[in-house]
């Protein structure tokens, strides 16, 4: 059976159930629409990973778009695909049975798989002048095409740079440009199977959110911009409209995000609570608030007295200073599970800055990961105010809460749950990421 | 029937014992055959620590996510 996949990034089912009405085409399916738990953490890598392939993340040894290079403790690198080459994805099953394959923009798919079809890179291509913008070199004609003279968007800059209108009418046109290209994809190369991944939402709901909802701590009224929401909505549903007007009859659809969106308060500075409590200690404070890469560069951070430290940005993401494992370990493997629990209790009880008690929740990695790479996942996780709040890993700032990192702030965080609906009946409802590949798999053996 | 791009490779009776063991409380892998596959490709491909690309598109590509507040 031919499959088609609409993901849209960050889709919120509560979202998109509240505006449903608006979306004529999207709501033949949205009417059906269920949520299912994404990965943790909620997060683009390596939720869509986990979609394509039915692996939990520790598999991946991923738990962000960027990874801790092992043997150092601030290093990072960013998601390539080549991490996770050695693992086969819906994709590759298809492909491997001689049927065709056509993925655009499907988040971790760069440098692009050698599949049977095309392959239009994601938001980790350098530029469209990369070799790995598109797979097979040949199919540049059908994107240059599909394009005329409009110049493509691999993704929008950063937004303190940038008026919100401007941003904003960016994000749209970068949904007409991206289903510009697959509509032409479809309508010239063989396929089975067909994936196209949305990110405008995604970095409208970062970087605007408190334009669309008034409930916003940080709102801001912009009669311009405060339907934006759905009118990007609408956007992808009008092209919804041609996709259905070019693909064969017998199409199966599925519609379906990563993870969801809700507005984000505030967020915790956890480097500093840990150094609060004693669990990160410094040669020195620094004078003014640097991030956690740059103290380290710097040589403020007493790793030979360290127990414990933080990354994330979305949720918390802790590692203990683990004997054998870090480059100067201070916690033995006896003494291992107790500090991870006396870290993520502490952790857990974090309260907003009035004292409230706020519903966080911590995961440690031996009940959340399996697979060969769990040795590079972070040790605890935690959402804090059920995902409300996010985090900030900065050092030197003077209080356990702020608003903004060293980029500005974010209006949203991402949602523990996604959305999954299908345009086949009698099909299992997914209740996790892992499940969704199956029904995914159920859908192309079929 | 043998698939044609296929070769047979025989491990010992404990190994297999092992893997599908291993599989089964695991999850992620249906068959052993599938999962010492991966293995094989994991080791080959040097996993986590050798699947690096070009410092220089790397960077770029973090700029872009930086200023997103992605990193």
């Amino acid at each position: 059976m031919r499959l088609l996949v609409l993901g849209i990034d960050s889709a919120e089912y509560e979202i998109l159930k509240r505006i449903e009405n608006e979306l004529p085409n999207l709501s033949q399916l949205t009417c059906k629409l269920e949520r299912y738990y994404t990965t943790v953490p909620p997060i683009t890598v390596p939720a869509w990973l986990t979609l394509f392939s039915g692996l939990n993340p520790g598999w991946f040894g991923l738990y962000d778009v960027k990874y801790r290079v092992p043997g150092t403790y601030t290093e990072f690198r960013l998601y390539n695909r080549n991490l996770v080459s050695s693992y086969r994805f819906l994709w590759d099953l298809v492909s491997e049975s001689g049927r065709g394959v056509i993925l655009c923009f499907v988040p971790g798919s760069t440098p692009p798989p050698h599949i049977n079809g095309v392959v239009v890179g994601d938001f980790f291509v350098p530029d469209v002048s990369s070799l790995d913008f598109v797979y097979p070199v040949g199919a540049r004609r059908l994107i240059a095409e599909a394009l005329g003279a409009e110049e493509y968007i691999i993704d929008v800059p950063g937004y303190k740079r940038m008026d919100p209108r401007k941003l904003f009418s960016l994000l749209l046109r970068k949904i007409d440009l991206d289903m510009k290209i697959f509509l032409k994809l479809l309508r010239h190369v063989e396929w089975s199977l067909a994936i196209c991944v949305l990110m405008s939402i995604d970095r409208a709901q970062h970087t605007l959110w408190k334009y669309f909802d008034k409930a916003h701590p940080r709102f801001v009224e912009d009669p311009e911009l405060e339907a934006g929401l759905t009118q990007l909505y609408k956007r992808v549903d009008y092209w919804f409209s041609k996709l259905l007007e070019v693909v064969p009859r017998d199409t199966a659809f599925v519609l379906m995000s990563d993870h969801g969106a809700k507005p984000m308060y505030l967020r915790v500075n956890i480097n500093e609570v840990l150094i609060r409590e004693g669990f990160l200690k410094l040669r020195e404070r620094p004078t003014k608030p640097l991030t956690l890469q740059d103290a380290d560069k710097r040589g403020l951070i007493d790793w030979d007295r360290t127990t414990a430290w933080g990354w994330g940005a979305y949720v918390g993401q802790i590692w203990i200073n683990l004997k054998g494992r870090e480059p100067r370990g201070t916690v033995s493997r006896e003494e291992y599970e107790d500090i991870c629990r006396q870290v993520g209790q502490l952790l857990e009880k974090i309260t907003s800055p009035d004292g409230t008690r706020l519903d966080n929740k911590v995961f440690y990695k031996w009940e959340i990961y399996r697979g060969t790479r769990t040795r590079y996942m972070p040790d605890i996780t935690v959402y804090f105010h059920n995902l409300h709040y996010g985090v900030n890993t900065m050092i030197g700032l003077d209080d356990l809460y702020s608003v903004e990192t060293e980029v500005g702030a974010d209006d949203c965080n991402h949602g523990e749950y996604g959305i999954f609906v299908t345009s086949l009946d009698d099909l299992p409802r997914p209740r996790t990421a892992e499940e969704v590949f199956q029904v995914l798999k159920t859908i192309v053996e079929s | 029937m043998s698939e044609p791009d296929k070769v047979p490779v025989y491990i010992s009776k404990s190994t297999y014992e092992r893997v599908r063991e291993f599989i089964s409380r695991v999850g992620g892998f249906s068959t052993v055959e599938e999962f010492v596959e991966f293995v094989l490709r994991e080791v080959l491909s040097g996993g986590m620590e050798g699947s690096e690309i070009s410092r220089e598109d790397e960077e770029k590509v973090k700029e872009r996510l930086r200023a997103l507040g992605y990193i």
